[in-house]
């Protein structure tokens, strides 16, 4: 059939399927969904463990341990422990051994997740919001100048006021309730504001990813019919 | 006495990897430039152990529930039966090989597509009656501007396109959205910066002790 | 188990001695006077129904700390762990009424010896238990004559005793009386040294007033003792008319209104003297108990013996007097039973009150007291005897006569504590007295020194009954150097018997609003426990139907273009990003290398398939070499699935290593994605399929991340994409970074984006960015294909979203002008 094989039709076939049994969610939770799903899950964790383990343990880990020279072997023995360490704390016994690893781990974790949020993004943000009032770099806007100082202005509040709905400090106001100032009070309603239209757009944008997912299932099973009727 | 003991030195060990691999980002010390990397590709090695050691708990719970005949336990026999059947395959051939890729075309991709296309019906399902629930201003913001950013990421048909819909959108996205973004970034960069020294300074210990 | 007749145990450290001895050998405790033994103190003993309690403060304080338990009133072991939650529930859930029974029968029980012991109690008491539980049975020791002896902690005890206008004048009293012949030789040598040097710890305004007492002294009208003497001998010893303390209630108010809030402002309080004349019963002997009973009759929950309550929690030595003069202490009191018949909701009790154990649910084992790191092994400090009523007769009669004269002057002379200060209830109270003019001594004495926290602590009638003092009196010591004599002071056998171990309750004390955080705590933990049901749906419902019905239209939308085939919608405009991306693409020679980043599920290959196609055909018009590489386990997969699918879709040829190569999967999140943008070729060094990767001819000039011409990174996670842009940027250089992305991540790149500091070079999102890159491109793949299905939903989901959104809106705005309609009804 259109030059298939085998394997290909027999795939359409599985993909149909499964196809299908997802899509019976809209009748409800039931079985098929559900088998689905476990399959789903189990296929990703067998990826997991012979991606994981062809990209980084046998390359990096197994080989350099057993075929490397002694320079490389002494490299790779830290890690090697390491990693020993931390495969035994499946154990319930040895999980305390393990606990230096995890350390390790979300120490270099936590390095790597603010150096990269304050380099990466804090200050060039900061600077590129301050950038917005920039007349020189507001005379190179193609636009007018009254229309990029407005959008700059509008930018700028937004981008504050959002902020400020993230401000949690308060003051002990009536009866003791804690109570934000006044001004951040306005301030946050306004970035309120901002942070409905962003979401607005995200949800557009959630819509518009799914809808093309299902643009997509769709014309996989008109492709399906299609290579049904030849 | 020796739980504290132990808070100490995971402590120390969280607090002296992650301060080798900070200051790289800043400053760059030749001393310490090779220790960076170095722990730096261990993380990488240590993290797939890591995922390693997660998918066999996760092997290991579903594997009780079948011998134990728990509720459920047919699904648990189903997941590992999937789990195992592409270990063997995609661990024998290789994960590129065609058989792996057949596992992926056919079964992964169909299934995952399929649950993001149920998630359209289901935000549609929510959109139509977000305001039933919620009747206030900020719900009806956040309509409008879903309805006015996807009216401009589609085509109108033939004959019926509506002016100024693109470039209203367009400047939506550029000055409202990216400003309200811009905020969230921010936010978001600075609370992971606090958690971040937190864990560093061994006040938060995510890792036990 | 009793002791052996050879040896004497001792009562302060338990351990035997021989019977030679007159001290322990051990902690050089006094082992002598014995007393009867069990058996035979039965034989003696009165009636069991009628036989009180000889349980002190320290019985009924854990009595009352266990009504928070459930098992308050059995005696099997339970698990007394220390949750505080659970007794916090318990106590709430606890009635008083539930109290009362159980109260009246553990009162009831004939062979209660120490009830409170006895309930919750263990086996195997731990040994702070035990170290308690031996303070509370030195109860039972004979008075102790040295007053060096003294601890320190009775001496605090005294002191805060002290704090309470009752019992500062029975200090005193116990002070100053000594001199006075008619007061019992017991009562005469209590510990006037002891107390002296307790005078250290008393507080200030304790000191003060004593001060200005001594001052008085020197008036000739009337001596402070005398003065003190009245305010307890002639109450306790002589009844006085019910009508004699009904004037004084109204003055005790000033006290209990700053304590206590009353429900009802005419509640029938106890007045003071009430409870002060049945706190001494023992004083008066058995012919002054019906005396009592007839000028205070109380009703039976009523009967609780307050002042004793107050003594012994203040002086738990004056329960060993007490025991000693051969007289039982009434036991088992509760604060409960008078809180329910004075109508008191809770009763809000001052600070220092509730530092000495009394919370404000429920009065406790104060911690002072558990934490008592001796026995009590010192005499207590007032000793009334029953063995000379003439003599205290005749007291009470020169006293009451000393007091007349006396009058109110002195009350008034008396300097208030400092807590008292600055309330204008006290100066109210002596407005009252003035107002009803010279009070009785009886009165008086109650004014000025019961506090009002006794107040709802009334006696109990069943306990007063039971009071028979003849008995004790009547009591012969069998053995011992002291065998014949009558009324000596139990001792061995009150140590030596067997008893089940206590539980004792270590309540946090906390306060009302603690315990609602508690409680919304322990709900919520409680409730995350549970597995809560689904609501079973019903299998056709609105909600079904409206959402089989968009997925239906939704699928009837896309279909209907792919079965026309002609196009239905316009081609959207080609945009900038579209335009600056393919300006990059087409600066790419052949071969030159280009990274691409293949990082999301399989799930968006509907979207991002078709969009990172089009770059792909693009790529590899231009001949560039890809390095594919992922930081999700699945991206390796999905980028060869791109490989192919471009491939075929575009009828290309690019085969493994000879036009690209896959790096494979870099797990480690941003710490992997650092590590490969300092050092890719460490971090990655084997492709795979487990060949060398960097020493193919393309790659070779690469050693870092600048080193590519191009790099594209195609993701559908926000999370993914900042991960990307934070972790390389600093080693990008002048390379071009381009984002394929989903259009549910664009929103949150457009910062990015943004010039003019742009730190993404080209942004390219959704379906239409593929389309409008197709355009840039001469192709019409995803246009053809998929663009008119995809606006004709997007225009159907619009549509729908606007239509359920105004009706909603009507709906809203009808139910806002219907008061009273339903907020559920009526619309979509």
């Amino acid at each position: 059939m259109n030059g298939l094989g085998l394997a290909d039709l027999i795939g359409i076939l599985v993909g149909l399927a499964v196809t299908l049994m997802t899509f019976s969610y809209l009748i409800g939770d039931n079985l098929f969904f559900r088998i689905a799903i476990h399959v789903f899950v189990g296929v990703s964790a067998g990826f997991v463990i012979v991606l994981a383990w062809y990209s980084i343990i046998w390359p990096q880990l197994v080989v350099p341990l057993i075929a490397g020279d002694l320079s490389t072997r002494l490299a790779w023995l830290l890690p090697g422990i390491l990693a020993l360490l931390l495969i035994l704390r499946a154990s319930p016994r040895f999980a305390a051994l393990g606990g230096i690893v995890v350390s390790f781990l979300v120490g270099v974790g936590a390095a790597t997740a603010v150096g990269g949020a304050v380099v990466g993004t804090v200050f060039p943000q900061i600077n590129q919001a301050a950038s917005v009032l920039d007349l020189s770099s507001v005379a190179q806007q193609p636009s007018s100048i009254w229309t990029t100082l407005f959008n700059g202005i509008l930018m700028l509040a937004g981008t504050i006021s959002t902020l400020a709905f993230f401000h949690f400090g308060a003051r002990s106001g009536t009866q003791n309730l804690p109570r934000r100032q006044a001004w951040i009070e306005v301030l946050a309603t306004v970035g309120q504001v901002f942070i409905a239209i962003t979401f607005g757009a995200l949800y557009a944008g959630i819509l518009q990813t799914t809808l093309a997912a299902f643009v997509e299932r769709v014309e996989f099973l008109m492709n399906f019919i299609a290579v049904l009727l030849g | 006495m020796k739980h504290n003991l132990r808070t100490i030195l995971l402590a120390l060990i969280a607090g002296f990897a992650g301060l080798v691999v900070l200051v790289g980002y800043f400053i760059d010390i030749p001393l310490l430039t090779d220790l960076r990397r170095d722990f730096l590709r261990w993380g990488v090695l240590l993290s797939s152990v890591a995922i390693m050691v997660g998918v066999a708990n996760l092997f290991q719970v579903h594997w009780r529930r079948v011998r134990t005949r728990q509720p459920g336990g047919m699904y648990s026999f189903i997941l590992i039966l999937s789990m195992i059947v592409t270990l063997i395959i995609a661990g024998f051939f290789g994960p590129t090989a065609a058989s792996s890729q057949w596992i992926y075309n056919h079964i992964q991709v169909p299934i995952e597509a399929s649950l993001l296309s149920l998630l359209a019906v289901v935000l549609t399902y929510a959109a139509v009656r977000l305001l039933r629930h919620r009747p206030n201003l900020f719900s009806f913001v956040f309509v409008l501007t879903a309805l006015l950013v996807l009216l401009g990421a589609v085509s109108m048909p033939q004959g019926m396109s509506i002016p100024y819909v693109a470039d209203l959108r367009l400047w939506i996205e550029q000055i409202l959205v990216t400003s309200g973004a811009r905020g969230l970034l921010i936010g978001v960069g600075l609370g992971t910066l606090a958690t971040g020294l937190r864990v560093l300074f061994g006040v938060d210990r995510p890792y036990g002790g | 188990m009793v002791a052996e007749m050879d040896d004497v145990r001792c009562p302060m450290c338990g351990r035997l001695n021989p019977a030679h001895l007159e001290v322990c050998q051990y902690c050089e405790a006094r082992l002598k006077p014995l007393r009867l033994s069990p058996e035979e103190q039965e034989e003696n003993e009165a009636p069991e129904e009628i036989r009180p309690d000889t349980g002190g403060v320290t019985d009924w304080l854990r009595s009352l700390a266990q009504e928070g338990e459930e098992a308050a009133s059995r005696s099997t072991s339970e698990d007394d762990s220390l949750d505080w939650l659970k007794e916090l529930k318990g106590e709430q859930e606890i009635e008083a009424e539930d109290f009362f029974e159980r109260l009246d029968s553990t009162i009831g029980e004939p062979d209660t010896q120490d009830w409170s012991d006895r309930i919750g109690g263990r086996e195997e008491p731990l040994d702070e238990e035990r170290k308690i539980e031996n303070l509370f049975d030195e109860r039972a020791l004979p008075p102790r004559e040295e007053d060096e002896t003294q601890p320190e902690w009775l001496l605090e005890m005294r002191a805060s005793y002290a704090e309470s206008p009752l019992e500062a004048p029975i200090e005193e009293e116990c002070e100053e009386s000594p001199g006075e012949p008619p007061l019992p030789q017991a009562f005469a040598t209590e510990d006037a040294a002891a107390l002296q040097s307790a005078e250290a710890a008393y507080p200030d305004w304790y000191l003060d007033s004593k001060e200005a007492k001594e001052a008085e002294e020197e008036q000739p009208s009337i001596a402070p003792e005398d003065e003190e003497a009245k305010h307890i001998l002639p109450i306790t010893e002589q009844p006085l008319p019910e009508e004699g303390f009904e004037g004084r209630e109204e003055e005790a108010e000033w006290v209990l209104e700053e304590w206590i809030p009353y429900e009802e402002e005419g509640t029938a309080e106890p007045s003071l003297s009430e409870e002060f004349q049945a706190s001494q019963p023992q004083a008066s002997g058995a012919v002054e108990e019906s005396k009592l009973e007839e000028a205070s009759p109380p009703p039976l929950e009523e009967v609780f013996d307050a002042s004793t309550l107050a003594e012994d929690v203040f002086a738990p030595g004056e329960g060993e007097a007490k025991q000693a003069t051969g007289e039982e202490l009434p036991s088992e009191p509760s604060a409960a039973p008078e809180v329910e018949q004075t109508g008191l909701p809770s009763i809000e009790l001052p600070d220092w009150l509730l530092d000495s154990g009394v919370s404000e649910n429920g009065l406790e084992v104060p911690d002072w007291l558990l934490s008592a790191p001796q026995p009590l092994d010192v005499a207590a400090p007032l000793e009334l005897s029953v063995e000379e009523p003439e003599a205290v007769a005749k007291i009470e009669a020169e006293e009451r006569e000393e007091f007349l004269e006396a009058g109110l002057s002195e009350i008034e002379a008396q300097p208030s504590p400092d807590w008292l200060e600055g309330t204008g209830e006290g100066v109210q109270a002596e407005q009252l007295l003035e107002k009803e003019g010279l009070p009785g001594p009886e009165e008086r004495l109650e004014q000025a020194e019961i506090p009002a926290w006794l107040k709802p602590m009334q006696p109990i009638e069943s306990v007063t009954k039971g009071i028979v003092i003849e008995e004790d009196d009547a009591r012969v010591e069998p053995a011992g150097p002291l065998a014949g004599l009558k009324g000596v002071l139990p001792a061995e056998p009150e140590i030596a018997l067997p008893r089940e171990p206590s539980a004792y309750n270590l309540k946090l004390q906390v306060t009302e609003r603690q315990q609602a955080h508690a409680q919304t705590l322990k709900k919520l933990i409680e409730e995350e426990g549970l597995v809560k049901p689904l609501p079973q749906e019903a299998f056709v419902s609105p909600q079904h139907i409206l959402r089989l019905f968009i997925a239906f239209s939704l699928f009837l939308a896309i279909l209907f273009p792919m079965v026309m085939s002609f196009p239905m919608v316009e081609r959207p405009p080609l945009s900038e990003s579209a335009l600056a991306a393919s300006q990059i693409v087409n600066r790419l020679s052949e071969g030159d290398p280009v990274l691409v980043v293949v990082d999301y599920q399989a799930g968006y290959a509907g979207e991002l398939d078709a969009v990172v196609s089009s770059v792909f055909d693009h790529l590899m018009i231009r001949g560039a070499f890809i390095t594919l590489v992922s930081t999700s386990p699945l991206g390796a997969l999905q980028a060869e699935r791109l490989i192919a699918t471009t491939n075929r879709n575009y009828q290309h040829d690019y085969r493994r290593e000879a036009h690209y190569l896959n790096l494979g999967y870099i797990p480690g999140g941003t710490a992997g994605l650092r590590s490969f943008a300092e050092q890719p070729r460490l971090t990655l060094p084997l492709t795979i399929e487990g060949t060398m990767a960097w020493s193919i001819q393309a790659l070779a000039s690469v050693n870092q991340l600048s080193d590519f011409r191009a790099i594209i990174v195609a993701t559908e996670a926000s999370e993914i994409a900042r991960a990307w842009i934070e972790q390389t940027q600093a080693h990008l250089g002048a390379t071009p970074l381009l984002f394929v992305v989903g259009a549910q991540t664009q929103p949150s790149l457009l910062p990015y984006a943004q010039q003019p500091l742009p730190q993404i070079t080209v942004l390219l999102s959704g379906l239409s960015g593929g389309v409008s890159y197709e355009q840039a491109t001469g192709r019409t793949k995803i246009y053809d294909n998929r663009w008119a299905s995809f606006s004709l939903g997007g225009i159907l989901i619009i549509s729908l979203i606007l239509i359920g959104s105004v009706a909603n809106l009507i709906a809203a705005l009808f139910r806002a002008n219907t008061p009273g309609k339903k907020a559920e009804g009526g619309s979509l």
